[in-house]
């Protein structure tokens, strides 16, 4: 007589399966000790080169991708993979979101610059108003008194 | 007027000045790209090398690597080992097997003093403990010779040898 075995061994296999087939862990068990063998690992260098580039702040996402590379030096793939997943969600946005923080970055700039070129300008024509403003303000108080001594 | 008209003119000429200086302060410029390898000893400091280690014996020495292209980069720092005259060149990196890499992504503008803790089980007279620089190029999908690298000349005893 065959054990009935079978019967519940299919459901745990579906689970297995179910489980292989998530990403996460389907990547830890493929688990390329070289990171850049990762096309995930590659595709957060190059987005984290190009928004360097651009002068965007890329600090926590890099010490994630190191933190990686570590776990992956340590043969602990598990570990390293939810980080490069992790700073690629991160990167991706910060891509996402790059031309309008360029767009308002070259809009701030260009005000900034505006406004110094107009600086000298401005003063040439405020600055002796200013000055015959705060110098009349000061004397306010003064009476003028005609002087006992006669013009000669 | 109150204020003269030759003060007011060196008044203006001193905002225009400070206004210029500080509009090509902020127009963004490209400095020259590079990068920078060096090798720095147990302490982590220049000088007092280990020039005589014994086989099997580890060799701790600290590689300092600094990143000044303008973008974040993943560096490599493959440690090899040559002897006199086997060293690499600006274009050719040393052929011979890595003994460590060193793998590290390095934002724009920052160093590393990573710590390199070694072994070298032949003994040998002169060799050269080489530390090439390489980068990832992402568009290639390869790594890239930098034409970087720093040596060590080392005399590698026997154990036990008496010098």
């Amino acid at each position: 007589m065959m054990p009935s075995s079978s019967p519940t061994l299919s459901p745990l296999l579906l689970l297995f399966l179910l489980v292989l087939a998530l990403p996460g862990f389907s990547a830890a068990l493929a688990s390329p000790q070289s990171p850049e063998s990762s096309q995930t690992f590659v595709q957060c260098i190059r987005l984290a080169e190009v928004l360097s580039s651009e002068g965007v702040n890329v600090s926590q996402q890099v010490e994630l991708l190191n933190r990686a590379i570590r776990y992956l030096e340590l043969n602990q793939p598990e570990e390293a993979w939810p980080l490069v997943e992790e700073a690629y969600a991160q990167l991706s946005e910060m891509y996402g979101r790059l031309p309008s923080v360029k767009l308002r970055e070259n809009l701030e700039r260009g005000v900034v610059i505006l406004a110094l070129a107009a600086a000298p300008v401005l003063f040439y024509y405020f600055f002796p108003r200013l000055y015959a403003f705060v110098w009349l303000y000061n004397r306010r108080s003064y009476v003028v008194r005609q002087s006992r001594r006669e013009r000669k | 007027m109150i204020i003269d008209e030759e003060v007011l003119a060196v008044l203006t000429a001193l905002v225009v000045v400070g206004s210029a200086l500080s509009i090509a302060m902020l127009i963004p410029r490209k400095p020259e790209p590079f990068l920078a390898i060096g090798l720095l000893n147990e302490r982590g400091y220049i000088g007092d090398y280990p020039t005589l280690i014994v086989a099997g014996e580890p060799v701790r020495l600290h590689v300092f690597l600094a990143n000044h292209l303008g973008r974040a980069a993943l560096l490599q720092v493959r440690v090899k080992l040559g002897s006199r005259g086997r060293i690499p060149s600006n274009s050719t990196p040393l052929d011979a097997p890595a003994l460590q890499n060193i793998t590290v992504v390095l934002e724009d503008g920052k160093n590393l003093t990573a710590p390199v803790t070694l072994r070298i089980s032949e003994p040998g007279i002169n060799l050269a403990i080489v530390f090439e620089l390489w980068m990832y190029n992402t568009t290639s999908g390869s790594w890239v010779y930098t034409g970087r690298w720093n040596h060590l000349y080392v005399n590698v005893t026997a154990p036990g040898v008496k010098v």
